[in-house]
């Protein structure tokens, strides 16, 4: 968790730009209106005074409901862990990190090689994240193809549940959210204490442009009701699934996240919606949906703005790839988004250390590198604290012209509080590296990432809590196949 | 049978003078499509069928110079939009134009096969079946797209009815992957899966997926799809 004034200064449009996205992003959801698939939204939009057409299911939203529903919106949201240490308030200039999610292949720590993932490689991702001290939630890494495919989010859960501490956000793959909730429900003790313990959010997506798929809307309002967290963002592609423009494709993502934040407001009020965008740019070449795109990044930064002047928790992106390996380019990537990413002041940024190949391909390692970036990102983040004591004028004064600092006892009293320490980047002088073996930095990682995962246990579910969900999930597991 | 119909509709002195005016014809409908200028296209398109040219050279022409399009965007120099915006127009152009006309002289209208495309039941990702089923088109197979989240039953409808060569499914998701090897089976079911190819894609499809469920071939792009349906279906020309 990074927390500092200096978060969020950077921002890229002024008062007028802001004002005038606002303005467009609502003149888009009164003139264009949205397409609402399920049926019951349709009914609550109509209810509320939007302009619903139910043969064609386009809706069009009225400026005040639009506001209303930013202004019903929870100003902080609670993000728990199963333990409280781990407690996220997402709010203001509170930046968190967490793993990114879906990806169906692994690059794989042991054999070096790409292979299917599988439910044991979201445990180990799960149980590194749980480590690792600059990573604050969890998402499944990998979808777990070793399970039957109709139940594989459930198992993708079920391994993050058993490995981590940390909050839990979920892709709900339109699969009935009831199961997802009940699954953390037994783990916390129930529905009702999931209010107040959330250890588990839901991520989903309309579909672009302009559409609110029937499942996902479903999940939307059953998120809402049951008070979790809910990530509720457009992934489009600005040339394919948006405007070429980049402040075209903001205005549309922000109709589109904004509309959700209606469904979710009125159907339970104080719904605690995290607003954003994972709005990129569909590459000329290949078509791709790129993950280390600088339009990403950008984008990044205007809906931060942009959800810092709703006053809403907002979501991010970063410390991904579109390479295909753990090379120059993913590491490039990674810290570019990262770093945008966190200035911004957003406060859970996902898809951390996880993502090669767009987001396909899962690599440990990444995440143990993105660690250190993030620490990194922290230092410069915080600033540089002024006072009598840190412009060290006595200190200054004493060594004077041609001194040296070391053995200052301001020095000793500092070095470790105003310094920075690598624990994976390398400064050994090049003898001693190559002595050591001339190990470069993806060595070094899959080295830290196989110790970590030999040491680490994360703390277990209780024997009884385990078995309840373990029944959970067998119920849901019967439920499903059964239809 | 092309010859016969030109000779029949018009008289022999006049055929030297079209071919003349055919080649101009060709290189303004190239023209149209290289600049992307819609408006010219559909203009020349209507033009020359006013002036009695021949509509299967004018669909030769277009898709000639479709090809070219394709050519470019695989060298480089034609980015994704201007390929997708080249076909769409060639298309509009094909549908609302020539093929009124072709089908008024009882012709058909060339193409190496027919495509039904589409994202299987579940699925709505659709950028990646688009762009697949844009390549095929410029590349001079006739595309029926199906769009998304199609059901297995209109894929073998689709079948039933048609003249269909080949059978494109994309999917994107863990989830919806199998909907690929069901749309197969049942294919089998219905005693249909001799009568076309099955090719499948999608960001989380395999050569060995596809070789599991008895797919006929796999790409993990469009020019590879390409490639690869032009492989099935034996046709030989690049
Ligand atoms: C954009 C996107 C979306 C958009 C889709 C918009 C649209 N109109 O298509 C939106 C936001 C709507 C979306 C929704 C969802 N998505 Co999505 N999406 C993506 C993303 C980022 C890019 C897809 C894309 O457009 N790629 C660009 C195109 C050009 O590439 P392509 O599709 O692979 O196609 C190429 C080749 O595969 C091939 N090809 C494709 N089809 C075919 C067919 C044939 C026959 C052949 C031969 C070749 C071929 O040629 C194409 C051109 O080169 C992918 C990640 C990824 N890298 O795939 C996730 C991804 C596929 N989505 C994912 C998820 C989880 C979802 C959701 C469930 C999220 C949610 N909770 O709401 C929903 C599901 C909706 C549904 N019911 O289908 C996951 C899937 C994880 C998994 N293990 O299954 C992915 C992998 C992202 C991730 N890591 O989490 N998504």
């Amino acid at each position: 968790m990074i927390e500092s004034p200096k978060i969020g200064i950077f921002e890229i449009f002024s008062r007028d730009e802001l004002y005038r996205i606002h303005t467009a992003t609502l003149e888009v959801l009164e003139r264009t209106g949205v397409r609402v698939e399920e049926e019951k939204a349709l009914e609550l939009l109509n209810s509320i005074g939007a302009d619903v057409n139910f043969s064609t299911k386009i809706v069009k939203i009225p400026k005040h409901i639009v506001e209303d529903a930013i202004k019903y919106s929870a100003r902080t949201v609670q993000f728990a862990g199963r333990n409280k240490k781990f407690d996220l308030k997402l709010e203001g200039k509170r930046v968190n990190f967490g793993l990114g999610e879906g990806a169906i292949n692994i690059l794989d720590y042991k054999t070096g090689s790409i292979r299917p993932s599988t439910k044991t490689d979201i445990i180990n991702a799960t149980k590194l994240a749980d480590a690792l001290s600059n990573i604050d939630f969890v998402m499944p890494l990998f979808t777990a193809q070793d399970v039957p495919k109709p139940v594989m989010p459930l198992h993708d859960l079920h391994a993050s549940l058993k490995n981590t501490e940390k909050p839990i956000m979920v892709v709900d793959f339109g699969l009935d959210a009831t199961h997802l909730i009940n699954m953390a429900a037994s783990v916390v003790g129930g529905r009702d204490k999931l209010k107040d313990r959330p250890i588990l959010g839901m991520y989903s997506e309309p579909i672009s442009p302009l559409t609110h798929g029937r499942e996902h809307t479903r999940n939307l309002i059953e998120f809402a009701k049951a008070e979790l967290p809910i990530v509720y963002i457009p992934s489009p592609a600005s040339c394919s699934t948006a405007p070429a423009t980049m402040a075209g494709a903001i205005v549309q993502s922000n109709a589109e996240t904004l509309s959700g934040n209606v469904i979710a407001q009125f159907s339970k009020k104080g719904a605690r919606f995290i607003y954003g965008a994972d709005t990129t740019n569909m590459d000329q070449r290949t078509g791709v949906f790129s993950y280390g795109a600088p339009e990403w990044m950008i984008v990044n930064l205007a809906m931060a703005q942009l959800g810092r002047h709703y006053e809403l928790p907002i979501w991010s992106t970063g410390g991904c790839s579109d390479s295909k390996v753990l090379d120059g380019q993913a590491t490039l990537e990674a810290s570019l988004s990262l770093f945008a990413a966190a200035s911004s002041g957003a406060n859970l940024i996902h898809d951390v250390g996880s993502f090669l190949n767009f987001g396909l391909t899962g690599s440990l390692e990444l995440i143990t590198i993105c660690d250190e970036i993030i620490s990194m990102i922290s230092y410069i983040l915080k600033g540089v604290e002024v006072t009598d004591e840190t412009l060290a004028l006595d200190v200054i004064d004493k060594v004077g012209p041609g001194g040296q600092f070391m053995t200052q006892e301001h020095t000793l009293k500092f070095f470790k509080k105003e310094h920075w320490m690598p624990k994976l980047l390398d400064r050994q002088t090049r003898s001693t590296w190559e002595k050591t073996g001339s190990k470069d930095l993806a060595t070094r990682a899959n080295e830290r990432t196989k110790e970590i995962l030999a040491k680490h246990q994360p703390t277990p579910l209780s024997k009884d809590i385990e078995n309840d969900l373990d029944n959970e999930l067998r119920k849901a597991e019967k439920k499903i196949l059964q239809k | 049978m092309n010859e016969i119909i030109i000779r029949k509709i018009i008289p022999f002195y006049k055929i030297h003078i079209l071919l003349i005016q055919m080649s101009e014809t060709a290189r303004e409908i190239k023209e149209a499509l290289l600049t992307l200028d819609r408006e010219k296209l559909i203009q020349t398109t209507k033009t020359s069928l006013d002036k009695g040219e021949n509509p299967q050279e004018l669909l030769s022409a277009i898709t000639a110079a479709l090809r070219e399009v394709g050519d470019k965007f695989e060298s480089g120099e034609f980015f994704l939009v201007e390929l997708v915006s080249a076909g769409e127009a060639a298309k509009t152009v094909i549908s609302e134009y020539l093929k009124p006309v072709l089908k008024k002289i009882g012709s058909e209208g060339k193409h190496l096969g027919v495509i039904a495309i589409g994202t299987v039941a579940g699925d709505i990702h659709d950028i990646g079946k688009s762009i697949v089923a844009s390549m095929l088109f410029t590349a001079g197979f006739e595309i029926l797209d199906l769009g998304v989240d199609v059901t297995v039953e209109k894929f073998i409808e689709t079948v039933k009815n048609g003249n269909v060569d080949v059978v494109a499914m994309s999917a994107l998701l863990s989830t919806t992957l199998p909907m690929q090897r069901e749309t197969i089976e049942a294919l089998k079911k219905k005693d249909l899966r001799d009568k076309v190819k099955v090719i499948v894609g999608g960001s989380p499809v395999t050569e060995e997926w596809a070789k599991e469920i008895g797919a006929d071939g796999f790409a993990d792009n469009a020019s590879e799809a390409v490639r690869l349906v032009k492989k099935i279906l034996d046709i030989s020309e690049r």
